[in-house]
């Protein structure tokens, strides 16, 4: 049973990898939740799928408490849990006064050389920014 | 000044090195916000304001067949969607395959008449490419069918069809 469910995982399983920069923070634009719900689906679809918050995207993963409401906070939250890696740049958080116990549990404090790591693997680059 | 190969770009300031293991190329600024970035010479990554800077991301070493640009927002919020036409529309002329997404308050450059953009999204449905629209917030942004421009698809499920469109359509994609 367990052998044919991972199997079926596999199948699903698609190689090619998807990696969004997020450089605009939550409700200023839309694109904190279009990118936090193209990484869903894609990753829905089998991508692998890397989200690197960078500049004031590092704002969205400050929302991290339930509400009653659609939230971009709340479709990064279900990203993750599909398997989507996201990271932060940390001098961005820093500057933001971002502590980890203000943030989202799970998202790696990185610098920009992480970023490029995610880039190396990447088939599409979606950037989000302006 | 180039950086292992790679031609810098002209508005570059800075044209950093990356370290070769990485296979990233070279990595570009643009008014100190993220830039052009090249990985194996490919430009994988332009923002509008850098690629009409440079004339259309076609000046890249990079080569490809196909450019998707998805269009969030409308021309009254800021340049990038009239920009995306303009880049669209020359990239075409290039003999590029394009297609053009619009989602979000993007669907409203496609009312038909409502400017420049609706303007030049008629222009690129006319030289042959694709203008998709989200089904999802055309209603939401209560637009009735028969206002949009003739030749628009408009689609179901409009990020799966999205991811589709990105992972295994267009070779570059660019958001505005």
């Amino acid at each position: 049973m367990l052998e044919e469910k991972s199997a079926k995982i596999k199948k699903i399983e698609k190689d090619k990898t998807l990696s969004i920069l997020l450089l605009r923070g939550p409700y200023v634009s839309e694109y904190a939740e279009i990118a936090s719900t193209l990484a869903l689906t894609a990753r829905k679809k089998g991508y692998k799928v890397n989200m690197f918050l960078y500049l004031d995207g590092t704002w969205l993963q400050h929302i991290k408490e339930f509400k009653n409401f659609s939230n971009p906070g709340d479709w990064l939250k279900r990203a993750m849990r599909k398997g989507v890696t996201v990271r932060a740049c940390q001098r961005c958080s820093s500057a933001r006064d971002l502590t980890p116990d203000d943030t989202i549990k799970g998202i790696e404090q990185s610098g920009l050389y992480s970023f490029v790591d995610m880039l190396a693997e990447s088939d599409r680059v979606l950037t989000f920014i302006g | 000044m180039s950086m292992m190969g790679a031609p810098q770009p002209e508005g570059c300031s800075t044209f950093g090195p990356i370290p070769e293991s990485s296979g990233i190329r070279a990595w570009c600024m643009f008014n100190n916000l993220t830039g052009a970035i090249f990985i194996k010479g490919v430009c994988i990554a332009v923002p509008i304001s850098c690629t009409t800077k440079q004339g259309g991301i076609m000046t890249d070493p990079g080569k490809f067949d196909s450019l998707g640009i998805v269009i969030a927002h409308t021309a009254a919020v800021h340049e990038g969607a009239q920009q995306a036409v303009s880049l669209g529309l020359e990239a075409m002329r290039r003999g590029k395959r394009v297609g053009f997404f619009l989602l979000s308050d993007g669907v409203f450059n496609a009312i038909q008449g409502s400017g420049d953009v609706a303007t030049g999204l008629n222009q690129v449905i006319s030289d042959g490419g694709k203008v998709f629209l989200s089904s999802e917030h055309v209603l939401a942004a209560g637009i009735p069918t028969e206002k949009l421009i003739t030749g628009t698809e408009t689609l179901e499920k409009a990020y799966e069809a999205l991811v589709d469109l990105i992972m295994e359509d267009w070779d570059r994609v660019i958001i505005c």
